[in-house]
């Protein structure tokens, strides 16, 4: 059975009637037992929707999607050479952090490709073996304030709050992030020595970014156990 | 190409500068925006269930895989515009609802057939559903004829206004308040009793 | 180790308890744990029931929800925050396992559906899995053995084994080693910081296989007709191959080549390790 209000019990339970068609609606339900069922049941359902649980799909989804967004890892510049004609064949440009680790570039005017896609590479019977002679000049500039600061931060949560995690804890996360330090450091300084190096420039950015990602999860785990 | 990614990098710095604050999504986010894939795996996993469940509401079961991929790939090249003035999740989450919401552009034709479907529809509610009949709650969403279900999913569940709705929707307030009662009055078939 | 940890604690202000209860389950549910510390054995049977056995302090009770299809388990405490509990659960090979733990160490065997565990301090050990294994820990080891599906793995302090996996697989430590062996994929991503990397598994055609350690050795088998590119980087490491390769002009330690068709491709950075071509099975460590 329907009346001129079952068609308004949504808005009345939402409070989106004016206070005069609220009044007659509320005067109505009380003669109107289908009206009162039906609200029950709106109400309901409203309630169900708003306990909803969210559920992972049954697929994972990641492959499809890496494979959609390229999955380029932050290539270090390696340039590959055929030997035979001299023709450099691919090339790639170190994707970079943004996030205050940009590694500023100076190209020289190099040509750069973007992305490292698989090649048709020349397939010799056994093996050809080709030197990185054509590296573009790379003048790694760390963008030092952002990321000291984005680390800064991190170190501070941790520091501030290391009391709530097991010292066992505390003292696997330094002793992880001493090593990655060690690891910056003998990165950073072998760039002194050799600039232009695309792979020490590319693990340099590796590297930070390990240290902002593991700092991150130390962050996380005290927001956890706080 | 390199003036590009530079210019990138800049803008997102001075964009994040306020917003890290040690918020592991924010860092991620950053991360990702930079290309890092394992950043943006980590967010996927974190959000996958919220988004796949947003999925399966508005577009139903069939495609739920597909536009789930679909608003991460989307997300993976908007990444950059990603200010952090709301949490990921809730930027995330409103670029999906737009992403489900373009899906329906692509579905003109079987827009068109929702008309029909929603005779049927108006009759079911007034009928009873038989035990065999029975599907859980989740699942009658789904079958909520188009336009009805994304209204309720946007009121009910998302808990979006009428006036928000009817602008993504491209309706009007009294259309988006009329589909709501009636995907109300058909779920009530579908509580867990 | 980690119950240790925390059982001094326990024993000094509640008696341990033992609850063992046994119910209905949809084969497709999952399991979702979340505790402090202590345990989760997983072990898998052929019917739609579980049963969780739970050994905890007698001032908790257990606490199993259903809502929809998940199953959530944990402990309720009448008063102070909960202590080391130690979970065995039996279930349907066909559930999905999820475990949110802090002090924990997880083992869970024989599952098919998807496995997720996250621990902070604790071993992590899946022997089964399809579709996601997702495995890590910060202070702890992970291995994960006969996974079908995509397999990411970390940890920060502690050793990565991954066996016998056919899928994608992504390994992550800072200090520790990581092995994979008996892999069969098409994209293979290990990393670590402090430690040594050890691949033995296929080279697929156009297949994507990464492996980086700041302070290790890289040691890789290389099918005898592989169809791949290798890219070699190291700054004060080594290289050699257990097959034939002529290299020139290797003054900055970087170079690539093709055995056959080259369309995989194998990149090998080691800053200050040495890296190693071998043949399947030969000469492992």
């Amino acid at each position: 059975m329907t009346d001129q209000w079952t068609h308004r019990l949504s808005e009345y339970l939402d409070g989106e009637l004016s206070d005069a068609e609220r009044v007659e609606l509320e005067e109505h339900l009380r003669r109107c037992d289908t009206c009162i069922a039906t609200l029950r049941d709106l109400r309901s359902v409203v309630a169900r929707a708003r306990a909803l649980e969210d559920r992972p799909p049954v697929a994972d989804l990641w492959g499809g999607i890496s494979t959609r967004i390229g999955s380029t890892r932050a290539q270090p510049a390696t340039t590959v050479v055929d030997l035979a004609t001299r023709r450099r064949v691919s090339a790639s440009v170190p994707q970079l952090l943004a996030a205050g680790i940009a590694l500023m570039m100076v190209t020289g005017g190099a040509v750069w490709l973007a992305a490292r896609g698989p090649q048709a590479l020349p397939s010799p019977a056994v093996v050809t073996v080709s030197e990185s002679t054509t590296d573009v000049p790379v003048r790694p500039v760390i963008e030092a304030a952002q990321y000291a600061e984005t680390i800064a931060e991190l170190e501070h949560v941790l520091s501030e709050h290391r009391h709530q995690l097991d010292s066992t804890t505390v003292e696997a996360l330094f002793q992880s992030l001493a090593i990655i330090d060690q690891a910056i450091t003998e990165a950073e300084a072998a760039l002194r020595a050799d600039p232009a190096n695309g792979y020490l420039n590319g693990h340099l950015a590796d590297t930070m970014r390990r240290k902002i990602h593991l700092l991150s999860r130390a962050a996380s785990l005290v927001r956890a156990t706080s | 190409m390199h003036a590009a990614e530079q210019a990138r990098g800049v803008q997102t710095l001075s964009s994040k500068q306020d917003t890290l604050r040690a918020d592991p999504d924010a860092v991620d986010a950053t991360l990702a925006a930079s290309g890092d894939v394992h950043a943006f795996e980590r967010l996927y996993h974190g959000h996958v269930a919220r988004v796949h469940s947003l999925a399966r509401r508005m577009v139903g079961h069939d495609e739920a895989d597909e536009a789930t991929q679909d608003a991460f790939v989307r997300a993976w090249e908007k990444l950059s515009t990603f200010r952090g003035e709301a949490a990921f999740g809730t930027w995330l989450h409103r670029l999906a609802i737009n992403v489900m919401l373009a899906r329906r552009a692509k579905r003109g034709r079987r827009w068109a057939r929702t008309v029909e479907g929603e005779g049927v529809f108006a009759r079911a509610e007034a009928r009873p559903v038989s035990p065999e009949q029975r599907i859980d709650f989740e699942n009658a969403i789904g079958r909520l004829p188009e336009g009805a279900r994304e209204v309720f999913v946007l009121h009910d569940v998302e808990g979006f206004k009428h006036h928000e709705i009817a602008e993504m929707l491209g309706i009007a307030t009294g259309t988006s308040k009329a589909q709501l009662h009636r995907a109300r009055l058909a779920l009530r078939q579908h509580l867990d009793r | 180790m980690v119950t240790a940890i925390l059982g001094g604690a326990l024993l000094g202000l509640a008696m341990v308890q033992q609850s063992d209860t046994v119910f209905s389950v949809r084969p497709d549910a999952r399991l979702a744990i979340s505790g402090l510390g202590g345990e989760v054995v997983v072990r898998t049977w052929n019917r739609n029931e579980m049963r969780v056995v739970a050994d905890h302090s007698s001032r908790e009770t257990l606490d199993i929800r259903t809502s929809g299809s998940v199953v959530r388990v944990g402990v309720k405490s009448r008063w102070g925050t909960p202590r080391a509990v130690e979970y065995t659960i039996t279930l349907p090979a066909t559930m999905s396992v999820e475990v949110n733990g802090t002090y924990m160490d997880v083992d869970a065997r024989g599952v098919r559906g998807t496995v997720q565990i996250e621990t902070v301090q604790g071993d992590v050990y899946v022997e089964g899995g399809e579709g996601f294994v997702n495995a890590v820990s910060v202070q702890g080891d992970v291995d994960v053995r006969n996974a079908r599906g995509r397999v990411r793995v970390e940890t920060t302090n502690g050793e990565i084994r991954v066996r016998n996996v056919i899928g994608e697989i992504s390994a992550e430590t800072v200090n520790g080693e990581v092995d994979l062996e008996m892999v069969d994929s098409r994209s293979v991503e290990a990393v670590t910081v402090n430690g040594d990397i050890r691949y033995d598994g296929t080279i697929h055609d156009s297949g994507r296989y990464y492996f980086n350690t700041h302070n290790g050795d890289i040691s890789v088998s290389v099918p005898e007709r592989a169809n791949v590119t290798i890219t070699v980087s190291t700054f004060s490491g080594d290289f050699e191959s257990d097959f034939p390769v002529t290299i020139t002009g290797t003054k900055d330690k970087r170079f690539s080549f093709t055995l056959g068709g080259g369309s995989a491709r194998l990149e090998l950075e080691s800053f200050g390790g040495s890296i190693r071509l071998r043949r399947p099975g030969v000469g492992r460590r």
